[in-house]
């Protein structure tokens, strides 16, 4: 009797166990399935098909797919299937499971630390065989795409902050006839064009230094800054020239009051409408970047650009910004390398750059672009055409790349923030900073 | 009967209780394999990435206590801790006593009884995102009602999402929006306390106060820890509403640090910097802090927590 039992107990089990792996080997299969999705897309009549992510959403992604579209009409050996909205957060999954796209642009400040990471394919061989060059690019692009030697990556649409936009109305009302040119100019036209209440609330602002956001790459840059020695191997949070910048930033808390300010911005429009403060007239001034209203700027609109001012004494820093790219690059586990490369080397060319340039408004990081009569002649192109002229300043930089750039850039904006408000001096601040990512430098961290 | 009918009986139970046993863990199995998968496996391996440099996209590697050591050293961690103890003491603490008085108001007999417990348990059902978005609003510097009333009281406006001095008051008093469960709790806890007591009480001559103190409190104090540990928990876990309100990913902490709270602070190391180390760390530090609170206000608990049938 008891065997009986422990028969069919066994049979149970077994029955049982049947069932549990058959699910689970399901679920292998499911997981299979989608990880080697990339095979279906294989060879077909001697055709690659690869797989190209980008960020940008259906709302924005026009001028990617005009590009891709234009590659796919002229090439018959690869077939580039673009995906948009895939964002940092996609990206990084997609990358870490292992299982990535051929090709993907993302902003080039992922690039070092996901090199670091061994997720980038490097592109050395590619470049020495195809005789590519990389100095074909504006100046210091590269810097955030080498590491360690090797380029992980090539720079794409590139986006500059080095203008100051203002509202022709405000600027015409307070009795200004040009954009100031030097820091101590803005500094007096911005109170010039400050308007408050009889209760001494804010109705109008000049100029505020963290609007749209604190921006702790860009007023150093301003100032002739520097973040990393690289002959020290010391990370310079504590450069005079960041600190003279914090401390130019904290004129503006001082002059309105950090609550009077922020209470004022709370009452800001959405950015880039009609609603913008900027464009309202409630802010007169603002640091720019190459898209920022470009809708509300050229001869009719009511935004101004102009270069943005520069240190008193320091006409040699005119031109300063800050400047950064998007990049494109293969991922190391990338299935069709070759063919990537193919679309790649193409794609940063300078023609495919000007067609993508003219449909999105944006800067090509191919020097010889920004003079191409093809682009800068067209009448469409009017309201990027200072930004073409900003691109070649040898002033323009950017913050260095490195595997802790992350948490240096966060530390820079939460000790900055302090300084803005007071609670903090500038010098005390970036020693903090520098005490906080200096341990970091040369850990692979 | 004789001894082997006996055995062959008692054999028989066995064998039927073991295969209700297997039959049952059988039906049991997709929670077990689930909870074995998706959190016994992550807690457990949290702990050994707690002990490595790990960045997602390449192996960990091993660095036995540096991610601890670092984060003794950090100051943001210290200052997270700091905002999420206020947010505790000043928060949750007064929310509770908050949500006890106006159980103490429901449970009064008043017409319309059923309706104002309704009301006040309403704001509970919308999601946590939802109120906070609905109270940035409420609570925008320039154009807020909270600041409008204030306006017409002659009072200051403060900038409450943007001043840091105000940013913790600005949650604190959403809280208060959203204490319904507590307060459905504790009217479930009065509602549980023999009358009788009140009416020895009334007899011999105690007053509404003494009556609070002397039944009341004691009687629902079981509820009071429960509440309390839970909210402690919940507490150290605070993130959604300051995430929401801070606003901007690059700038999770608020405005001068303000809302870096505990959760917070971990999801950024976790998922801005990637650095799943230094998160294991502090989810297993955290795990530690709130193991030490709910001892403490178990070990304390016996002084002011009755059960009924017990002294």
């Amino acid at each position: 009797m008891e065997k009986g039992v422990c028969n069919v107990k066994s049979r149970w089990l077994k029955a049982a166990s049947v069932a549990m792996v058959g699910s689970i080997s399901t679920f292998g299969l499911v997981a299979c399935g989608n990880g080697g999705g990339g095979n279906n897309t294989g060879n077909s009549g001697g055709t690659v098909e690869i797989t190209f992510w980008h960020p940008w959403t259906a709302a924005d992604q026009g001028p990617i797919n005009a590009v891709v579209d234009e590659f796919n009409k002229t090439h018959k050996d690869v077939h580039v299937t673009a995906i948009g909205n895939q964002n940092n957060q996609k990206q990084t999954i997609a990358l870490a499971g292992g299982s990535p796209p051929d090709i993907i642009l993302t902003a080039s400040t992922n690039i070092i630390p996901w090199a670091g990471q061994g997720a980038i394919e490097p592109l050395d061989s590619d470049i020495k065989q195809s005789n590519f060059s990389t100095a074909q690019f504006i100046p210091g692009l590269m810097t955030d795409l080498e590491y360690n030697g090797h380029t992980y990556a090539l720079p794409y649409s590139v986006g500059i902050e080095s203008a100051l936009l203002y509202n022709k109305k405000d600027f015409q009302a307070a009795g200004i006839k040009s954009p100031p040119k030097t820091l101590n100019e803005l500094y007096a036209d911005a109170q010039k064009l400050t308007k408050r209440d009889s209760a001494g609330n804010i109705t109008q602002i000049g100029f505020m230094p963290d609007f749209p956001w604190f921006d702790p790459v860009f007023w150093p840059l301003v100032f002739g800054g520097k973040f990393y020695d690289p002959a020290a191997k010391q990370v310079t949070p504590t450069d005079p020239a960041n600190i003279q910048a914090l401390e130019y930033e904290r004129k503006f808390y001082q002059l309105y009051g950090a609550n009077q300010m922020n209470k004022f911005k709370s009452g800001f429009g959405k950015l880039g409408t009609p609603n913008d403060p900027l464009v309202t007239g409630q802010l007169a001034m603002e640091m720019g970047w190459d898209y920022t209203d470009a809708q509300y700027r050229g001869d009719n609109g009511p935004i101004g650009v102009a270069p943005f001012p520069y240190p008193d004494g320091h006409p040699e820093l005119a031109g300063a910004g800050l400047m950064g790219s998007d990049a494109v690059f293969i991922p190391a586990k990338s299935k069709h390398k070759q063919a990537a490369w193919e679309f790649l080397q193409w794609m940063v060319g300078e023609k495919p750059q000007i067609l993508f340039s003219k449909e999105g408004n944006s800067i090509p990081s191919v020097t010889a672009a920004l003079t191409d009569p093809s682009l800068v002649d067209d009448p469409k192109m009017k309201v990027m055409d200072p930004f073409f002229k900003m691109a070649s300043s040898h002033n323009l930089g950017a913050f260095p790349a490195s595997t802790y750039a992350a948490k240096y850039a966060q530390a820079l904006i939460d000790e900055g923030q302090k300084v803005l408000l007071g609670q903090e001096s500038a010098a005390a601040a970036m020693a903090q900073v520098k005490q906080q990512i200096q341990p970091l430098v040369g850990q692979g961290n | 009967m004789s001894a082997s009918t006996v055995n062959a009986n008692l054999l028989g139970i066995r064998s039927r209780r073991r295969k209700a046993l297997l039959v049952g863990l059988l039906f049991a199995s997709p929670w077990i394999l689930g909870f074995l998968i998706f959190q016994l496996y992550p807690i457990l391996i949290s702990f050994y990435y707690s002990l490595t440099d790990y960045h997602l996209m390449s192996a960990p590697h091993f660095t036995g206590l540096k991610n601890y050591q670092d984060l003794f050293r950090d100051p943001k961690f210290y200052q997270s801790l700091y905002n999420t103890i206020y947010i505790t003491i000043f928060g949750f603490v007064p929310q509770l006593a908050f949500s006890l008085f106006i159980a103490l108001l429901l449970n009064m007999n008043v017409k319309g009884q059923s309706i104002y417990r309704t009301i006040f348990f309403l704001p509970t059902i919308v999601p946590l995102v939802a109120s906070s978005l609905l109270w940035m609003w409420l609570l925008n510097g320039e154009h807020g009602l909270v600041n409008e009333i204030l306006r017409s009281l002659g009072m200051g406006q403060p900038a409450w999402l943007a001043d840091p001095n105000w940013t913790k008051p600005a949650l604190i008093l959403m809280g208060f929006w959203g204490t319904g469960i507590g307060t459905v709790m504790y009217l479930a806890a009065l509602q549980d306390v023999p009358r009788e007591y009140y009416e020895a009480a009334a007899i011999d001559g105690a007053g509404p106060w003494q009556r609070f103190w002397k039944i009341t409190f004691p009687s629902i104090s079981p509820m009071t820890l429960f509440q309390l540990i839970t909210g402690l928990i919940g507490s150290f876990q605070y993130f959604t509403q300051a995430y929401v309100f801070a606003n901007d990913p690059n700038n999770i902490g608020g405005p001068g640090g303000s809302m870096l709270f505990y959760a917070t602070y971990l999801y950024q190391q976790a998922f801005s910097f990637l650095d799943m180390g230094y998160a294991s760390a502090m989810a297993w530090v955290l795990f530690v802090i709130v193991l030490v609170l709910t001892i403490l206000v178990f070990r304390t608990s016996a002084r002011w927590v009755y059960y009924g049938g017990e002294k």
